[in-house]
């Protein structure tokens, strides 16, 4: 049964698989490219690996870029057809609900491997054709199975989103939306009527970016570091 | 237990403009059920709700024995399910579509799928977003037989099908159902079609059941009856339903009414008011059909039967 819903989640995201396969094959080898264009010039050590590590940062950061894309655009995808189709057929089948969402889940999770297979190799490869001096280190595999949470984080947030209507969608974004904005306004403004500073100097998406980007949030896994190649 | 669907008292109202209102359905074990209704009666949402695609907010739907929504994926299991429109995914073939379904299935009849694959020419390796709408209609059906059902659902199964495509689609329904005595709830608005081998109908309209009998009840029923000389009220309550009644059209051979609950006795109560019977017509099921629903409707809105000289239906 799980070997059939693969099949056909694989036959659903294809097409749309395969553009976020190419660029995550491709993205370690634009990481590293500046360096092997001026490998062949006459340099010091020093130089080289400053010259890696700023080719290295300059791309960081569309590693955590594309594996939200990678996880929001299969999640949408393996989704497509049972909207298109109003959830008919799903519903038709004999197995219960949770069932189905959870084998349609373990379908999308597996198909991300795709793009982080594509990765993982591209980095592999894009490294062993650079020449990284002394103190410095590639690291492919570290960067891959950040890329792989990453994309199963953001896959696993918009999955669960997307099986829900579109008025569902729509309220949580209006949700988001309103509570942005009050959280934004409320504060200072009750800071400045009963005189409290430290409620005055509050800014909620502040707050809630330190809180969720930053360790032991869910999100740091996207602002850490993403250096193909680092000390 | 001996119904394989059973609707009691259900309500639900998705929007303003529609409703189900106290609806009831009685669909015996191996009965061939039509569930009639003009479009936009509820016949589709009747079913939705008996494939627990959607939740009342009143009542009890039982099939197979098992309620629904609490026993679904056992009901679901026994049950072949033909939808309105055309659900299954388009990007796959008419293979995958097979091996995709099948694995839902214990019961499922590869041999058989195979057989009636061949027997409906569908082409292996056309994706299903390619496919005729003669050869999705067979498609849907052959995914609903090889499961081996207990329960055929067919929601409008040869609307929009050419007569060829229609024939080919109700033979291999009705052969499946000889073979096996499963039960069939089949809706359609083809009226004339259902008539050739439903055993059972009901008729819907606009969310109500307006009657469920046996066909042969059905046809026994309700007659079409030549009156002459009837006056415009008659003094004593009528022994029956008055579904219309109408000037005979032609000769000024008097009047026709359209009657339920007819018996041969009944002609007393016209010659005591001084009229004649001259004649009681069977009707087809179309007939009798349109009459239902022509005496329902006001019936519906103004709570009377209407009776009228000279009204038309």
């Amino acid at each position: 049964m799980f070997k059939q819903m693969l099949f056909v989640n694989w036959k659903a995201s294809r097409f749309g698989l395969l553009p976020i396969m190419m660029a995550a094959f491709g993205l370690p080898f634009l990481a590293v490219k500046s360096v092997r264009l001026g490998r062949m010039l006459p340099r010091s050590d020093l130089q080289r690996g400053t010259e890696i590590l700023f080719s290295s940062a300059e791309w960081a950061q569309l590693f955590p870029a594309l594996a939200v894309a990678a996880g929001a655009v299969l999640a949408l995808l393996v989704w497509n057809w049972d909207h298109r189709g109003n959830h008919v057929y799903p519903l038709s089948l004999p197995l219960p609900r949770w069932k189905y969402v959870l084998m349609k889940m373990g379908a999308g999770a597996v198909l991300l491997l795709v793009p982080v297979v594509a990765l993982w190799l591209g980095s592999l490869l894009a490294v062993s054709l650079v020449e990284i001096p002394d103190g410095l280190r590639a690291y492919p595999t570290a960067l891959t199975f950040r890329f792989l949470l990453s994309a199963l984080l953001c896959f696993a947030i918009v999955f669960a989103m997307a099986a829900g209507t579109m008025r569902t969608a729509v309220l949580i974004l209006v949700a988001w939306i309103l509570l942005i904005f009050l959280g934004e306004v409320l504060p200072p403004f009750l800071g400045q009527l009963w005189g409290i500073p430290s409620l005055e100097g509050f800014r909620f998406l502040q707050w809630f970016l330190d809180a969720t980007m930053s360790w032991p949030g869910p999100f740091e896994v996207l602002a850490g570091n993403w250096m193909l190649i680092d000390v | 237990m001996t119904n394989a669907i059973e609707i009691r008292g259900l309500e639900w109202t998705p929007g303003e403009a529609f409703a189900l209102q106290d609806l009831n359905v009685t669909v015996p074990r191996g009965a061939i059920y039509g569930f009639l209704g003009p479009n936009g009666s509820g016949k589709t949402s009747t079913i939705r709700l008996l494939m627990g695609m959607a939740k009342p907010q009143k009542g009890s739907i039982t099939v197979l024995g098992g309620r629904v929504p609490g026993h679904l994926p056992e009901n679901l299991a026994r049950t072949g399910y033909v939808p309105e429109r055309p659900h299954l995914i388009p990007t796959l073939t008419v293979e995958e579509a097979i091996r995709f379904h099948s694995a839902f299935y214990s019961s499922w009849d590869a041999a058989w799928a195979m057989e009636m694959k061949a027997a409906f020419r569908l082409p292996d390796v056309t994706r299903i977003a390619r496919l005729s709408k003669g050869e999705t209609g067979k498609l849907l059906i052959l995914l609903a037989l090889a499961q081996r059902p207990e329960l055929l659902v067919l929601d409008e199964p040869t609307d929009g099908l050419d007569p060829v495509v229609r024939r080919d689609v109700l033979a291999a329904v009705l052969e499946y159902v000889s073979e096996t005595e499963a039960t069939v709830f089949i809706s359609s608005h083809l009226v004339h079609e259902l008539e050739r081998f439903c055993d059972w109908v009901g008729v819907l309209d606009n969310g109500r059941m307006v009657t469920e009998m046996t066909m042969e009840d059905f046809k026994k029923e309700i007659k079409r009856v030549r009156v002459v000389g009837a006056p415009a009220e008659f003094q004593a309550p009528l022994p029956f339903d008055l579904l219309g009644r109408r000037k005979s059209d032609g000769l000024g051979l008097g009047e026709s009414w359209v009657i339920r609950g007819w018996r041969d006795e009944m002609a007393a109560f016209f010659s005591e008011a001084g009229a004649e019977v001259r004649d009681v017509m069977d009707l087809d099921l179309e007939e009798g059909f349109v009459e239902l629903l022509s005496s329902a409707r006001p019936a519906n809105k103004n709570g009377a039967v209407p009776i009228g000289v000279g009204e038309e239906v």
